[in-house]
C-alpha cells in the first residue's frame, strides 16, 4: 500500500512515561520526520503522551480511536510489559496497523523482540530519527523496509530479517528542536533539554556509555535557544538536563551557567541534574548556584572494590566526599544513588555503601536495584559475571554470585527503611 | 547507620504481657528542666548525619511538658526527632498533627497492644499525609511465649498500617527451635510486605538463612 496527501499515513507515536513527564525521544523523531520533505502531505503524525500507569487496554482505547496506519512506540524497560499488551490488543483489533518499536530496550536485541512478539512488525535499532524518517518513506513509496538502514523487520512469510546498522548522526543540529518547532510545548518540570549524546563513562550497567560511546554535542546557539524559549515559556517554573554528566567539562559548565544565570536570577529552577561529583568543587558548586541547580543525582552506586572494577567505574572516596562537601557548602541538595546487586558486591558492601553515603549526609540517598539491561556490558557478560536476571523487562537482578535470591529481596527491603529513615528529617 | 541518642523523660509503665506476670513499674516522669539539659548535652555529641534524639524511657506522650522538651530539641538544632509511645496517645484528640508540627518526625511504638500501636501508627500515617513532610513509625515488639505464635500476623497488621520497621526483642524469649521459627516466619511476613524487620537479643535463634536480620549493633529504633 502506498500514502499520498489524499491518502496520508495516519502515524500515531506512543510514549508511556514517568508521571509528569513527556517522551523527548518521540519529540525528536517526529521533528526530523516533519522537516523529511519526501515525507510532507504522505504521513499525519499524532503523538500520545501517556504515563505507564494508565491501563494498557485504556492505551489501546485511545490508540485504536485515531484508526492509525502505524503506531510507533518508544521502549523503556519500564514501560515495555505495557507496552507490548497495548500493542498485541492494537494489532488483535486492528491486524493492518503496523506497530513499530524502537529504544533502548529492544533495539540491541531486535530480532529476540520479533520473534517473541508477533505483534510487532518492526525495530528501529540505534538511534531513531534518521532510521525513522527513512523507514516511514520506504513504507509510504511501498518499498522494502528491510533495506533500511537500522531496521529490523518481520516479512511476510515470518522470518525475520536485518538491514546493516546505521551510523549515527554525525551533525546533531541536523534534528530539529522539539521545542523549538513547537513539536513539544513545554510542561513545568517536565521538561528536559539534551546538550550532547554519549557519556565520558562507560559502566557496565548502563546503556549510553557503550551505546553511544563518542560524544556529539548539539550547537551552543542549538541549546541556548531552547533554555531561552523553556525559560520563558508561561507557567514553566521548572525544567531539567537529561545529559548523563551535567559538568561535562569545566568550559561547558561555566558556559551554561552563565546561559541559565538570568533566568534563575528570576526564580527559574533546575531540578536534579546528574553530575560527576568527583570533579566538583567551591567554584563549579558555585556556578551550579547560579544555573539555578537545586539539586544534583550522582553515585557512589557502590564503594566495592570487585564491583566497582567489574562495572568499569572510577571511585575516589577523597574525591567524592570533597564533591558532596563543596555542594552543601552551597546550598543543594545532593542525591547520592546506590544500586544493589552489582556483581562482585556482597550485602555487607552495599550496606557499607548506603554507611558512606549517610555519613556524608548529602540529602538524599536512593538505592536500586540492577537491571541488567539489553545493550549494556553487563548483560554481554552476564553468563561469565554469574548474573542471573529476569529475561522479562525491566530484568531485575534475581540472584548473582555473591548474593542470593533471598537476601538481595532483604537488602531491597532494609535499604528502604534505612532511606525512608534518613529522609524523616526536619 | 542512622545513630539516635536517647534521652529519658521518666521510666515506667505497662508490663510487656500480663500473662508472663510481673509488676507494672509505676511511672514517673522526669522534670523538664533536667531533660532540657540531657538534650542540650546530647545535642553537643553529634551523629556525622546530625543530632538525631530520641525522647523515650517511657511513653513520651505522658510527660506534660512534653511541648517544650520538643521545642528545646528544635532550638537545640535536632535533625530527626522520634518520640517513644505505645501508640495509645497518637490516636487523642490532636497529638499526632500537633507533634508533627512541632518537628517529631519518628514515632517508635512498643507493641504492648496491638490494637493500640494499629491505631497510633494509622493516626500517625493518616497525620504525615497532609503535610509536606518525610515521616516514619517503627515498633519494637517485646517477644515472649504468649506472643510468639502470633508474631507473623502482628508483623502484617503493622505493616498494613505503615510502619517502615519492626524490631523484635527477643530478650526474654525462651529459645527453642518453635520460636525460632516464629521469628523467621515474622521477618520473612516483614520481607514481603515491604517492612524491615530485625531482632535483637537473639543470640542462637536466627538461623545462618537470616542472620541478615539481626539487629546492627548500637542501631537505636
Ligand atoms: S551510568 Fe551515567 S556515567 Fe555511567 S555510563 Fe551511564 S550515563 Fe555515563
Amino acid at each position: 500500500m502506498t500514502f499520498d496527501s489524499s491518502n496520508p499515513m495516519r502515524t500515531v507515536l506512543v510514549g508511556l512515561n514517568s508521571p509528569g513527564y513527556q517522551s523527548l525521544a518521540l519529540g525528536y523523531l517526529r521533528a526530523y520526520a516533519q522537516a523529511d520533505s519526501r515525507l510532507a502531505g504522505r504521513v499525519a503524525f499524532q503523538t500520545l503522551d501517556l504515563t505507564v500507569e494508565v491501563d494498557p487496554w485504556w492505551v489501546a482505547y485511545r490508540v485504536l480511536a485515531l484508526d492509525p496506519d502505524l503506531v510507533a512506540i518508544s521502549m523503556t524497560c519500564w514501560n515495555a510489559r505495557s507496552a507490548h499488551e497495548f500493542c498485541r490488543i492494537v494489532k488483535q483489533a486492528r491486524p493492518q496497523t503496523l506497530i513499530v518499536m524502537g529504544g533502548p530496550e529492544v533495539g540491541p536485541i531486535a530480532e529476540d523482540v520479533l520473534r517473541a512478539h508477533r505483534e510487532v512488525d518492526m525495530v528501529v535499532r540505534g538511534e531513531g530519527e534518521q532510521t525513522f524518517s527513512e523507514l516511514l518513506y520506504a513504507i509510504t513509496r511501498g518499498r522494502r523496509v528491510e533495506h533500511v538502514e537500522g531496521v529490523s523487520a518481520r516479512m511476510v512469510d515470518g522470518s525475520i530479517v536485518s538491514a546493516p546498522d546505521r551510523a549515527l548522526i554525525a551533525d546533531l543540529d541536523s534534528i530539529p528542536s522539539p521545542y523549538l518547532t513547537g513539536v513539544m510545548s513545554p510542561v513545568d518540570g517536565g521538561a528536559y533539554i539534551e546538550t550532547y549524546r554519549g557519556c565520558p563513562h562507560n559502566c557496565g550497567y548502563c546503556f549510553e556509555g557503550k551505546g553511544y560511546a563518542r560524544i556529539r554535542r548539539f550547537s551552543e546557539t542549538r541549546v541556548a535557544q531552547e533554555i531561552d524559549l523553556l525559560a520563558s515559556t508561561s507557567g514553566v517554573h521548572s525544567f531539567s538536563f537529561i545529559d548523563p554528566v551535567f559538568n561535562l567539562t569545566p568550559e561547558r559548565l561555566r558556559w551554561l551557567s552563565e546561559r541559565l544565570a538570568p533566568h534563575a536570577a528570576r526564580g527559574m529552577r533546575l531540578h536534579t541534574v546528574e553530575v560527576d561529583i568527583e570533579r566538583i568543587d567551591d567554584e563549579q558548586a558555585g556556578l551550579l548556584v547560579a544555573a539555578g541547580v537545586a539539586s544534583v543525582e550522582t553515585g557512589p552506586q557502590s564503594i566495592g572494590a570487585a564491583a566497582l572494577a567489574e562495572c568499569k567505574r572510577g571511585f575516589d572516596k577523597e574525591r567524592f566526599m570533597n564533591g558532596v562537601a563543596a555542594l552543601k557548602r552551597a546550598g543543594i541538595v545532593v542525591e547520592c544513588d546506590l544500586i544493589v546487586g552489582l556483581p562482585g558486591d556482597t550485602v555487607e558492601d552495599f550496606f557499607s555503601g548506603i554507611e558512606f553515603c549517610m555519613d556524608l549526609d548529602p540529602g538524599i540517598i536512593q538505592t536500586s536495584t540492577l537491571h541488567v539491561l539489553p545493550g549494556t556490558d553487563l548483560y554481554e557478560r552476564a553468563g561469565e559475571l554469574g548474573l542471573r536476571f529476569d529475561p522479562e523487562p525491566p530484568h531485575e537482578i534475581v540472584s548473582t554470585r555473591t548474593i542470593g535470591y533471598n537476601d538481595l529481596r532483604r537488602a531491597e527491603v532494609r535499604a528502604v527503611f534505612l532511606q525512608r529513615q534518613y529522609r524523616a528529617r526536619i | 547507620m542512622l545513630k539516635f541518642q536517647t534521652v529519658r523523660v521518666g521510666s515506667g509503665g505497662p508490663i510487656p504481657c500480663v500473662h508472663c506476670g510481673g509488676s507494672a513499674e509505676p511511672v514517673s516522669h522526669i522534670p523538664a528542666a533536667e531533660v532540657i539539659e540531657g538534650i542540650r548535652e546530647a545535642a553537643a555529641q553529634k551523629d556525622p548525619t546530625g543530632f538525631n534524639l530520641i525522647l523515650g524511657g517511657t511513653d513520651a506522650f505522658g510527660h506534660q511538658e512534653l511541648p517544650a522538651l520538643v521545642n528545646a530539641a528544635v532550638l537545640e538544632g535536632v535533625a530527626r526527632l522520634a518520640v517513644e509511645t505505645d501508640g495509645g496517645a497518637l490516636g487523642v484528640g490532636g497529638n499526632a498533627g500537633g507533634a508533627l508540627h512541632a518537628g517529631v518526625r519518628h514515632v517508635r511504638v512498643t507493641v504492648i497492644d496491638l490494637n493500640r500501636a494499629v491505631s497510633g501508627v494509622t493516626a500517625w500515617i493518616e497525620a504525615a499525609a497532609g503535610v509536606d513532610a518525610h515521616v516514619v513509625a517503627t515498633a519494637v515488639i517485646p517477644v515472649c511465649a504468649h506472643n510468639v505464635a502470633a508474631l507473623s500476623q502482628s508483623v502484617a497488621a503493622l505493616a498494613e498500617a505503615g510502619v517502615a520497621g519492626i524490631t523484635l526483642d527477643a530478650t526474654d524469649a525462651t529459645p527453642s527451635a518453635a520460636v525460632s521459627a516464629h521469628i523467621v516466619a515474622a521477618c520473612d511476613t516483614g520481607t514481603v510486605n515491604g517492612v524491615w524487620v530485625d531482632v535483637s537479643g537473639s543470640e542462637g535463634l536466627l538461623p545462618a538463612s537470616h542472620l541478615l536480620h539481626r539487629l546492627e549493633e548500637g542501631a537505636a529504633r
